[in-house]
């Protein structure tokens, strides 16, 4: 028995041992996944770890730029910065556990707005954003009260601020939030401001400036340890513009006074610089630098007159009578006509078996160039229009800039259309008519120009066969460009133009200023045929009827110091409307601007 | 005397030695970035515990076989009087003041369950457990853990039940026992699931299988451990250079994530080293044990190879994100001087049992 238990006891104690062993062989194969878990996290994801250890412990507080300023040319401001209050939460203190108190400190905050209680979280990556914008004394409050305050904050940013209103709002544009598209190109943040329109576009690699950071280090309660690097922002670039503030008020003022929709375009043809630049209706550009609503937006874009697009560069219109200063120069150019060669008015010309009215229906009479720019003949241009051909008007066209871009400093320019036979196959697949070129003669057809290009055209007729590209800002140099025409030629059409405003029977008269030689050129645009006006339409009284109004100058004739455009949408005859308008400001510079310039 | 130095077996010193004060080099590491000055409790724990690894291998181990009853005993009268009266003390109710430092009877109370197992089973001839016994060892480890989970202590009750896992590991068991503890086990999750799980504790289960859903909450943890042991790549940040540590991302480094430390410190290399350390220390245990010439000490010394390898390994998996947040220190490593005393105890046993089996030659 005792054998039997001592015996058992032997095997019992050999089959424990082999347990054992393989509790031990266990033990070694766990040790050795242990090995391969550890081998996985620390040196094949190292790197993936290592980074989150980093985005543990560093925060990078972005500190945003002032945006650069707008001024004149005698340095007044046009675009400023102001300081805004922003009220936010940092992301960790929306976490669960603190979720409740900061709401309850959001809706005190909200009642003390007296907004309402409803609210939006905007996701700005560090911190929601609640309310933009809010009042001084209110963060004011907040800030001297931090004790009750605890889980909301304050941040002061700056912010755009345009002094002077809706004035300069024609080609500063306006900023929004910049979206996906804009971030990438510009290299912004969301909730960033960027340039939208106009020169705030144009300019907004300039203006924009470079956000300055403090990289922080924090612990796990995201309190601050200390400051690793700290990089001040910088400023935008101060553009100094070619505007004259007097200048563009008055003409603001000219054009509101008589509820004028269009634009007014006064530059400097000796370099290019632009002295005021007015489209109107205006609009007040500070709406959008902060919370913009949607009704103030639709409000925005209904208005009449379209206030957001800057008619002066966008705009596309037929450029009427003005046209005939290009056939006319074409004309003289190609030897085709000159001062003695005469057309005679009757009231109509048939031409290709078709009548074409004269504006006039009592006929010119006898007209040679100079008379026909004066009295805008009609007739004149339609013959001397058949004789080029449309190849050599859409030269001429070409040459003198129509049809392509001035290049001028706002964004959202367009570059009208001058028609030639390629174009009409391109477009509608069948040649080109003869009968059609008689109409682009006089300005009409499918010419469209902008009132920016007409305001380069006087410029070169005014400079006698060179111009700059009109520019906004004052260190922009652009190149003296030459157009091929002889200066003789100019000097006709220009004797021409010079009896628009001055000769008995000009169509500009109403442009003449005392002891200052005006040169002009009017236009009045159909926007709808005599026949249909009385055939078709109801309301015949409708200002959507009534004829654009043209009217371009330039003064003094001997030496031109300054080119004015006026393009008025459905305000009436060229002459009777834009004549006096431009005759309103050529008289305000030369009494106002001239000396202190 | 003389026959002990001379029959010492050093490296089951030594090795545990080396661990330990690596692990207050680490707690130094904690005090310089965090002011927490357990480092310092520690080598008092340390000379402590080292005081106990001498009595226990110096006594002969079958006197405390022989204690082992009254022992136990005294164990559940503790714990019971502890329940009853005892302060919570973060969170549990496990702790006796010492002067100023506090003790976990729940902790002693290993040494006394595995004394007593071994003592137990020390004549079984029977071959692999049958119900009977398995129910016998079952209710001598579950008694004292249940008292200390009504203590609110689940991470030390869970190490009460390696003790019956390395006893199946050891006496074997028949084949539909363990269909039986199988099936039992699979209930006494689902049961414990229902009723004996705090929310807390669900919770923690829930997230560890999806961390990244409460990454600020409970999966904090487990993610914020990963990122400590990962950073620190295949040479470590550096003694003293942890920024993981040092800002305070991760809970508990002093115990239950002091591993995460190490690795971030020490990197791979560290970690090679510590781990072939406890993987020699493991080994010395075994080899005692494989030698026994009766089953009692070999019972014995296997359970203790058992529990300090299951903390190990728990410990670790955790640290890894391998397994839910247990609340098991890593032994010899961690912070905590009833742990410490403890694990050198049962160490000091198996000395005891190297020198007594070659001091009878």
């Amino acid at each position: 028995m005792i054998f039997n238990t001592e015996y058992k006891r032997k095997i019992l104690l050999q089959s424990n041992k082999r347990n054992l062993k393989l509790l031990f062989i266990f033990i070694l194969f766990f040790i050795f996944l242990i090995f391969l878990f550890f081998w996985k996290i620390q040196v094949i994801d190292y790197e993936k770890y290592f980074l989150a250890a980093q985005r543990n412990i560093i925060r990078v507080e972005r500190i945003s730029p002032l945006r650069g300023l707008i001024k004149d040319s005698k340095g007044n401001i046009i675009a400023d910065n102001r300081l805004s209050f922003d009220l936010i939460i940092p992301k960790e203190n929306m976490i669960s556990s603190k979720r409740k108190s900061t709401e309850k400190e959001i809706k005190e905050i909200l009642n003390m707005l007296k907004k309402g209680d409803k609210y939006e979280l905007k996701n700005m990556g560090t911190y929601y954003l609640v309310k933009e914008d809010i009042p001084l004394n209110i963060a004011n409050f907040i800030f001297s009260n931090r004790r009750e305050f605890r889980y909301v904050s304050i941040r002061v940013s700056p912010r755009r601020l345009y002094p002077l209103g809706e004035s300069c709002s024609s080609f500063i544009g306006y900023i929004g939030e910049a979206n996906l598209k804009e971030i990438r190109k510009f290299g912004l943040k969301t909730g960033d401001f960027v340039g939208k329109y106009g020169l705030e576009r144009y300019y907004e690699n300039e203006l924009k400036g470079k956000a300055g950071y403090k990289v922080k280090v924090v612990n796990n309660l995201n309190i601050l340890e200390r400051i690793v690097r700290e990089v001040p922002p910088v400023a935008g670039k101060t553009l100094t513009l070619s505007i004259n503030l007097s200048l563009q008020k008055k003409v603001e003022e000219f054009m509101k006074e008589e509820n004028l929709i269009g634009s007014t375009i006064v530059l400097n043809p000796k370099n290019g610089e632009i002295l005021s630049l007015v489209t109107t209706p205006l609009f007040n550009p500070n709406l959008f630098t902060s919370y913009f609503s949607k009704k103030d937006w639709d409000k925005l874009v209904s208005t009449e007159g379209k206030p957001l697009i800057n008619k002066a560069i966008s705009g596309l219109y037929p450029a009427g009578s003005i046209f005939k200063l290009v056939v006319g120069l074409a004309g003289l150019e190609e030897g085709l006509i000159n001062e003695n060669t005469i057309v005679n008015c009757y009231g109509y010309k048939e031409i290709y078996n078709k009548i074409f009215h004269c504006w006039n229906a009592a006929g010119h009479g006898p007209m040679n160039i100079t008379k026909a720019i004066e009295q805008s003949c009609d007739v004149y241009f339609y013959v001397l229009g058949k004789n080029l051909k449309i190849d050599l008007i859409e030269k001429y066209a070409k040459m003198l800039g129509l049809g392509k871009y001035t290049g001028i400093d706002l964004v959202g320019e367009k570059s009208g259309l001058v028609p030639s036979r390629e174009w009409k196959f391109k477009r509608f697949h069948i040649k080109w008519f003869p009968g059609e070129t008689i109409s682009v003669a006089i300005g009409q057809g499918p010419l469209l120009v902008t009132p920016i290009q007409i305001a380069q055209l006087f410029s070169i007729i005014a400079n006698r066969g060179f111009y700059f590209p009109p520019h906004l800002l004052k260190t922009r140099k652009n190149k003296k460009i030459f157009v091929k025409i002889k200066r003789e030629n100019f000097e006709k059409i220009i004797k021409g133009m010079w009896l628009v405003v001055n000769g008995e029977k000009g169509t500009g008269r109403l442009a003449k200023l005392d002891g200052i030689n005006v040169c002009g050129k009017t236009s009045t645009v159909q926007v709808i045929s005599k026949e249909t006006l009385k055939t078709k339409v109801k309301n015949k009284k409708d200002k959507r009827w009534l004829h654009h109004a043209w009217f371009g100058a330039f003064a003094p004739c001997e030496s031109p110091e300054i080119v004015v455009v006026s393009m008025l949408e459905h305000a009436g005859g060229g002459g009777e409307v834009a004549a006096p308008l431009v005759r309103k400001v050529m008289k305000y510079y030369f009494n106002n601007i001239k000396e202190n310039r | 005397m003389k026959r002990y130095f001379k029959y010492f077996n050093y490296s089951l010193l030594f090795t545990p030695l080396s661990i330990t004060i690596i692990g207050i080099f680490v707690l130094y590491s904690i005090f310089k970035a965090t002011g927490q000055p357990f480092f310092e409790r520690q080598i008092v724990w340390l000379i402590v515990s080292l005081i106990a690894f001498f009595i226990f291998s110096i006594l002969n181990y079958k006197f405390f076989l022989n204690l082992a009853p009254s022992l136990y005993v005294f164990l559940i009268v503790v714990l019971t009087f502890l329940i009853l009266f005892g302060k919570k003390i973060a969170g549990t109710k496990s702790w006796i003041g010492v002067g100023g430092l506090g003790v976990q009877p729940s902790e002693f109370g290993k040494i006394v369950v595995i004394l007593l197992i071994a003592r137990i089973f020390k004549n079984y001839y029977k071959g692999a457990l049958n119900f009977i016994d398995f129910f016998k060892a079952g209710l001598i480890v579950g008694v004292p853990a249940l008292l200390v989970i009504l203590g609110n202590d689940m991470g030390t009750a869970m190490t009460y039940s390696f003790i019956l896992i390395t006893l199946i590991f050891i006496l074997g068991v028949r084949k539909n026992l363990l269909i039986f503890i199988v099936v039992g086990a699979i209930l006494f999750s689902i049961g414990s699931w229902n009723f004996v799980l705090k929310d807390y504790q669900k919770k923690r289960i829930k997230v560890f299988l999806n961390p990244q859903s409460d990454p600020l909450g409970v999966g904090y943890h487990t993610i914020q451990s990963k990122i400590t042991i990962g950073s620190g790549g295949i040479s470590g940040k550096g003694f003293l250079k942890g920024t993981q540590k040092k800002l305070g991302f991760l809970p508990a480094q002093h115990t239950d994530f002091i591993l995460s430390v190490y690795a971030e410190e020490f990197g791979f290399v560290g970690i090679i080293v510590l781990i072939l350390l406890y993987t020699f220390l493991f080994y010395s245990i075994f080899r005692v044990a494989y030698v026994a010439e009766d089953i009692s000490s070999l019972l014995l010394v296997g359970l203790i190879l058992g529990q300090i390898f299951f903390q190990f390994l728990i410990n670790i998996l955790v640290s890894l994100g391998k397994l839910p947040v247990a609340g098991i220190t890593l032994p010899l490593f961690s912070y905590g001087g009833s742990s410490l005393i403890t694990v050198y105890s049962l160490l000091g046993i198996v000395e005891g049992v190297h020198i007594s089996k070659y001091s009878r030659e």
